[in-house]
């Protein structure tokens, strides 16, 4: 869902990049709360994210994942609390990148993939000024690292679903985008796309990543830290610690099953929903 | 008569030379800017800024008389952009729908330059120029200020293009970048209103918006690029424009009517075209077992 425009931020007036401070986390949260009109989204949210860490933010439909993210973007305003992102917050930065969810992108749109990739490259170049030999050749080298390298003639609508996140990723390393945030960019591909996304995140190792997400057995699997959010922070830590039974039942209610198989792991059974949602 | 004395023919009439180059320069600035206008989803916006000029055009009238054509200008292109930054103030700080404040702006304006237009006496015949363009009185210095702005226009368009792009195409990325969105957006709204203002002429206001949207969608159905569509909408609004005051010549219907029907006869044959193209292509990625792109 697109926020309404009235609490969309405004930057100001261009700023310099923000200084970065080394001895910062990637990103500090503290207290955050959200709203959209009257109805609060997201409220006291708290933690630290290291850098070069990544971090599944999962939760139930409308539990404020999307927009967690795009506080953390600056996109959407904060009605109270604080981010920091190296240390500064978040309206100084152009190294922060923030994919949109499929859904939110008008594929009809008639660009290739070289120039959505190029789009991630504006904020380096400022007004007025034409894309040069050296970002054509960081656009290049992006597609041809998330492996589109033979689709960037492509309208952006022609490329699959998997394409099109790999894509986004492209313009996120050509953005030089050292924060990293991906809304549901697994949700409708099939294994073997969400497979080479997931691939693809791990090989952009010096970024750190926040990725919301549904589906729980990848969160446990391939990230560092989970955030369980249901409006407000129901867990953050390391898998193992967040995806505890007694936390999930918070967060998902009786939408749940979980199964223990004899390694003591837990299978889950995520429907994405919780009860007293509109479920499929 | 052969072709060339077809074509030749309007051409010893100097109004028809003015208006031939009136309707060329109009249709392919408003093709440029309009692919814009298509992408956004603004064709209301444009179809409601036009409208929404009347009450300046009528106040122009009232105060400085009808023979005083150089001044309405200024009057048009004053509320033009007073309606335009005004809708994009409205859309982003009130809590009623872009495209409900719009209309209400849009009718409320009409209504109040009908209003004024009808203390005016002749006001029928000034209403029907208004609505329907006059682009057979179209003077040099009509010439020379569609000229100007348009060239002005097109320098905009070419100097922020990449930021234009970015936010029509990502406004979420576009605050990441730290663009000035907010500053991108109004500074499209106010080339939009600015477009207008010098058409009217030619097309009218109340066809106005066909001129904005037709020819970009067009040339959107045939292209696979954003310059490409500009360009290419510049060329197939220009042969509408030609092709219009000529059948509007030897037909003797009203010129603005005939160049937007025969833009509408090119999207028609394009969607025609265009779609055969789409099964085409559908047919051929499935015989090669290439998985179908989603659309």
């Amino acid at each position: 869902m697109i926020p309404p425009r009235s609490i969309m931020a405004r930057p100001g007036r261009r700023t310099t990049e923000a200084v970065h401070d080394p001895s910062a986390p990637a990103l500090r949260i503290r207290d955050l709360h959200v709203s959209y009109g009257e109805r609060l989204a997201l409220e006291a949210i708290t933690f630290d994210l290291p850098v070069g860490s990544r971090l599944a933010v999962v939760g139930p439909n409308g539990a404020g994942k999307s927009t967690l993210l795009k506080a953390v973007a600056g996109i959407v305003r904060c009605a109270d609390g604080s981010i920091a992102v190296h240390g500064v917050v978040p309206e100084g930065h152009t190294c922060i990148a923030y994919l949109p969810q499929r859904s939110e992108v008008d594929w009809r749109f008639p660009i290739t993939a070289f120039d959505a990739v190029m789009m991630g490259r504006i904020g380096r170049l400022g007004p007025l000024r034409r894309p040069k030999e050296r970002d054509r050749s960081v656009v290049r080298e992006a597609l041809a690292l998330v492996g589109l390298e033979d689709r960037g003639k492509r309208r952006i609508g022609e490329l699959s679903g998997g394409e099109q996140q790999r894509m986004f990723i492209a313009r996120a390393i050509a953005q030089e985008a050292e924060l990293v945030l991906f809304d549901e960019p697994l949700a409708g591909l099939d294994i073997s796309s969400r497979n080479e996304v997931l691939d693809l995140l791990a090989q952009l190792r010096k970024a750190t990543i926040l990725v919301a997400l549904h589906d729980l057995g990848i969160a446990a699997t391939h990230f560092d830290f989970v955030l369980l959010l249901r409006g407000r922070m129901l867990g953050f830590g390391r898998p193992v610690d967040v995806l505890q039974p007694e936390t999930l039942r918070e967060a998902y209610g009786g939408a749940l099953r979980m199964v223990s198989t004899e390694s003591g792991i837990l299978v889950v059974h995520d429907t994405a929903c919780t009860a007293e949602d509109r479920c499929p | 008569m052969s072709v060339i004395d077809w074509l030749i023919a309007p051409l010893q009439y100097p109004f028809m030379v003015r208006a031939l180059a009136a309707s060329v320069l109009v249709s392919g600035l408003c093709a440029v800017v309009g692919a814009y206008v298509v992408l956004r989803s603004m064709a209301f916006l444009g179809d409601a800024l036009a409208h929404s000029v009347l009450p300046g055009i009528a106040a122009g009238l009232l105060i400085s008389g009808r023979g005083d054509r150089r001044s309405l200008l200024w009057w048009a292109l004053g509320t033009a952009i007073a309606v335009s930054l005004g809708i994009g103030w409205i859309g982003e700080r009130s809590r009623i729908r872009e495209d409900t404040a719009i209309g209400i702006v849009f009718a409320g304006m009409f209504a109040l330059g009908v209003a004024l237009l009808s203390t005016v006496r002749g006001f029928a015949v000034d209403l029907v120029h208004i609505l329907f363009g006059n682009v057979l009185g179209v003077s040099s210095w009509d010439l020379a200020v569609i000229g100007g702005f348009g060239a002005a226009a097109l320098l905009t368009v070419f100097l922020f293009y990449k930021e234009f792009l970015l936010v029509t195409f990502d406004p979420a990325l576009a605050s990441t970048l730290r663009i000035r969105a907010s500053f991108y957006r109004r500074l499209l709204l106010v080339l939009v209103a600015v477009v207008v203002v010098v058409s009217l002429q030619t097309v009218g206001l109340g066809l106005m918006l066909a001129m904005l949207i037709t020819p970009a969608t067009t040339a959107f159905l045939l292209t696979r690029r954003l310059p490409w569509m500009m360009g290419i909408g510049a060329i197939l609004g220009i042969v509408s424009g030609v092709l219009g005051l000529y059948l509007s010549f030897y037909w003797g219907i009203a010129s603005g009517a005939a160049i937007v029907l025969v833009a509408t006869g090119f999207f028609l044959v394009a969607l025609l075209v265009s779609r055969r193209r789409d099964v085409l292509r559908w047919r051929l990625k499935r015989r090669s077992g290439r998985p179908v792109a989603a659309e």
